[in-house]
């Protein structure tokens, strides 16, 4: 768990960020920050603006206003090229995984963004490629061990159960070494079993990598447990920001996400 | 006389080159030499030293089978003190049970699992003072007092070789063959747990016969899947290992073992009856599942008439390669009975597939099949005749003792029990019922398991399951009928192969209790308990009654909660308690019988059937 925020190093600052589609606000000036090392999760009701917030700061939504800055650097637009050079990984609400594919070589597109070798070099299988290659099987194969995926290595992802999707594509998603880790409601459709292993597993990538996440999520008994820091937003805007407990006491996401108590 | 350390001796000076173990990691086959074996070995056994472990100090080893937990054994061994192996997923009952048995000062852990299960009990078993673990993820933040990775030991071991450089060859020239070389724990079918003391000849002696009558070579790729915690297992895997210095290749994790079989494709292989049961179970549901009744016809000749040269190389090479059999020149199967079929279906597609005979108080092997026995009727329980130096006979009981080299020591801290197994003279009881058939063992049936009906005749109930197993949809079968007057079963589907089947039908089901329950799967299950009575006569004698009633059960046995041994015997005393009011509602003549759980709602209707 994380000490105090407040002696931490933001590697994220969103700035009165405001988004609306054809006039639909989405978000309304929101403003918060994500610090170093930390599990950071955003949660409201449906329709809050979780997802929109997570494709801003992804690059996939331009804001109207406001600013991001990441690792020291500020965008008023963040491209997902951008994010993704910079370090930032995302898994998706509806599983995008090459189904076709097995689960090695969707991993495997993970490191993209570490392979040097042009096309020619590749098609050819030159020295360089099959070095990289090498390289980044080995890097792949850590992360199959990480999660538990050996024994569908070579099996095609759509032949799998939802769940080992799902853990297939936070593999994919470390597989780019990211600095910070979006995850958008990884949970969600799982068994509470499956739940469990998520978790756990979601705490490794951050210890043990120092991986900053965010997530998104609707389970909030999973959130409460894992995160250092909570946002609630509610319809396009942010009613709270602090550690679980503060979230818990705040009157107005009590009134809106966990319903009035009596 | 060898001992272990000393045959790990002569291979580091004689083929220090050649490979002793492989493991995959990482997607890649990772090799050990066994001057590397040898190396790792050394620094262990002072790590161990150097933590206070003396000689006749009992070491628990608790996991999957890794490279580690091979040198961890040979370590302690090394050092004279006795390694006991236990099931990685023994529950923390068990295994405080077991070590408060075997008075273990050191525990040798796989990973944060195991660790987390000890430390539950640490505090009640004040004898451990010692935890080493191999796998190091989740462990940074545990208190490490008496806790150490298993490279801080080798450190640790490093160090103390430096200061006593002769230390190791000074403790292992003291080792002599009748040193305690494992406690091996029984499995148990009738209840507790005992630990059977067994000495490095025990092993070794038998293992040399063994090894020499058939012809075990040292080039044999043997592929080591079972739990080291199994007699059978020390004795087929590392003991013939130890003695051979042939190849063992471990698999990547539990969920990769038929996979990684495939690409180790085994010389030598030992498993016991389900193993086999289940790639049989693979094959036949690809056999009638394929679209080309290629397969299917040529499984049918196969066991009718045997093989024949086009099937061989239209169907079972490849067969054979898909489940890693190509290369197989020895094939043992031990601790139970193969269905018949299912050992002849082995047999004619050329897999040289031989029963054996053994149990912990015998290091694990007292027989094997030979020739004659193969071509008998009950080829599948004719065991062969006794390995030279061990002597079988049976008591007027028809229970079956045997004495000789591989006899145990006894068990650990109980003499009474080692007084009701071993007689004056030396014979040891085996619990087992059978007959000797020109010099071979016919193995009938366990002891405990003969029941009488109301009318006071014997049925041998296992006999019966092992008919019924011999179905690819059954996967375990319970027959009951003491003090009634026929007999009833409580039978468990193959989800898998139930669960195939079920899909060419085109028939929806959620999982195995809604397949259970299936009208279609009912009637399935019927017919093949129809033919087990049709061959009543054959398989348990003309004079036995006939499976009159039976039902599938709305789950599987569970060894979690006893009632089945580790290695898959049913514990009959623990199933007829758990399902002691579906037996009455069979025996009452009722149709259905509700299950409900613990809040008392209904979970799902039985179809309770009259044969």
């Amino acid at each position: 768990m994380n000490t105090s925020t407040d002696s931490k190093k933001p590697i994220l600052i969103l700035d009165d960020i405001s988004l609306s589609f054809k006039g639909v606000k989405a978000i309304t000036d929101i403003s918060f920050n994500v610090y170093e090392g930390e599990i950071c999760s955003v949660i409201g009701p449906n329709g809050a603006g979780k997802s929109s917030m997570l494709n801003v700061i992804n690059g996939v939504y331009i804001p109207q206003e406001g600013n991001i800055t990441f690792d020291g650097k500020q965008f008023s637009k963040m491209k997902p090229s951008t994010a993704a050079t910079m370090g930032i990984a995302r898994t998706f609400q509806n599983i995008a995984l090459f189904a076709g594919m097995s689960t090695l070589d969707n991993i495997m597109t993970g490191r993209n963004r570490m392979m040097k070798a042009t096309f020619w070099e590749t098609a050819l299988n030159m020295a360089r490629a099959k070095r990289e290659e090498l390289e980044n099987r080995q890097e792949v194969e850590k992360i199959i061990e990480f999660l538990g995926l050996q024994s569908i290595r070579k099996t095609p992802v759509s032949s799998l159960p939802y769940g080992l999707q799902k853990r297939v594509e936070l593999g994919r998603a470390l597989a780019a070494e990211p600095k910070m880790l979006l995850l958008d409601e990884p949970m969600a459709g799982m068994t509470m079993e499956e739940k469990l292993d998520m978790s756990c597993f979601i705490q490794e990538i951050n210890r043990n990598f120092g991986t900053t996440v965010v997530l998104i999520e609707h389970d909030m008994g999973v959130v409460m447990d894992i995160s250092d820091h909570v946002v609630v937003l509610d319809y396009g805007k942010k009613i709270g920001d602090g550690t679980p407990d503060e979230v818990m006491n705040n009157q107005d996401v009590i009134d809106a996400y966990l319903g009035v108590s009596h | 006389m060898e001992t272990f350390p000393s045959l790990l001796q002569q291979h580091a000076t004689q083929s220090g080159n050649r490979t002793a173990l492989r493991m995959k990691k990482h997607g890649i086959w990772n090799s050990y030499t066994w001057s590397e074996v040898s190396n790792e070995v050394q620094k262990l056994a002072c790590g161990f030293a150097a933590t206070g472990l003396k000689p006749r100090d009992k070491v628990a080893i608790i996991g999957n089978n890794v490279p580690p937990l091979f040198f961890s054994i040979l370590a302690v061994q090394s050092l004279g003190a006795i390694p006991v192996p236990m099931h990685a997923d023994s529950t923390t009952e068990e295994l405080k049970g077991l070590l408060e048995n075997c008075e273990a000062k050191f525990a040798v852990l796989q990973d944060q699992q195991q660790v987390d299960a000890i430390y539950r009990i640490i505090k009640e078993v004040p004898l451990l003072t010692e935890v080493v673990y191999f796998d190091v993820r989740g462990m940074q933040e545990y208190d490490h007092t008496h806790l150490k990775s298993y490279i801080e030991f080798e450190e640790l071991g490093e160090q103390f070789a430096k200061e006593h450089p002769n230390f190791i060859n000074d403790v292992t020239s003291k080792i002599t063959p009748d040193s305690d070389a494992f406690i091996v724990y029984t499995a148990g079918t009738s209840g507790q747990c005992r630990g059977a003391v067994l000495s490095h000849s025990n092993f070794l002696s038998t293992g040399q016969v063994f090894a020499d009558q058939e012809s075990i070579s040292d080039n044999e790729e043997v592929y080591a899947y079972l739990p080291l915690s199994y007699a059978s297992t020390l004795f087929f895997v590392y003991t013939l290992w130890m003695i051979r210095g042939y190849t063992i290749n471990c698999p990547e994790s539990n969920d990769t073992i038929i996979a990684d079989m495939r690409e180790v494709g085994p010389s030598m292989f030992y498993a016991p009856p389900h193993f086999y049961k289940l790639l049989y179970s693979q094959i036949s549901s690809r056999a009638e599942s394929t679209k080309s009744s290629l397969l299917a016809s040529n499984m049918a000749t196969l066991l009718t008439k045997g093989r024949s040269w086009l099937g061989d190389k239209l169907v079972f090479n490849q067969i054979k390669d898909l489940y890693g059999l190509s290369h197989i020149k020895h094939a043992y199967v031990g601790g139970d009975v193969l269905s018949e079929d299912v050992f002849k279906f082995y047999v004619a597609m050329g897999v040289n597939l031989k029963a054996t005979y053994g149990c912990a108080e015998s290091a694990g092997c007292i027989s094997v099949q030979g020739a004659s026995d193969i071509s008998s009727d009950h080829s599948e329980s004719m065991v062969g005749q006794p390995l030279s130096g061990v002597e079988v006979k049976v008591d007027s009981n028809n229970e079956i003792l045997f004495k000789g080299n591989n006899a145990f020591k006894g068990y650990y801290r109980d003499e009474a029990h080692t007084n009701s197994t071993v007689s004056a003279d030396g014979w040891i009881k085996t619990g087992d019922v059978g007959e000797l058939v020109n010099g071979s063992i016919h193995v009938i049936e366990r002891a405990d398991s003969i029941s009488k009906f109301k009318n006071g005749a014997d049925f041998k109930p296992k006999q019966i399951e092992n008919a019924l197993k011999a179905s690819t949809y059954i996967k375990d079968a319970v027959v009951i009928g003491a003090d009634q007057d026929h007999l009833t079963a409580l039978i468990v589907i193959d989800g898998e192969s139930v669960g195939a089947w079920a899909e060419r039908k085109q028939m929806q089901f959620t999982g195995y209790r809604d397949l259970a329950t299936k009208d279609e799967v009912t009637e399935l299950i019927s017919s093949k308990v129809k033919e087990v009575n049709a061959n009543m006569g054959h398989i348990a004698g003309k004079d036995c009654p006939q499976i009159k009633r039976h039902t599938i059960l709305h789950k599987e046995f569970n060894a979690g909660i006893g009632e089945m041994t580790r290695s898959r015997k049913i514990r009959r005393d623990i199933i007829a308690q758990n399902y002691k009011d579906i037996i009455e509602a069979l025996y009452s003549g009722s149709n259905t019988f509700d299950v409900a759980d613990s809040n008392g709602e209904t979970v799902a209707q039985l179809r309770l059937q009259t044969a």
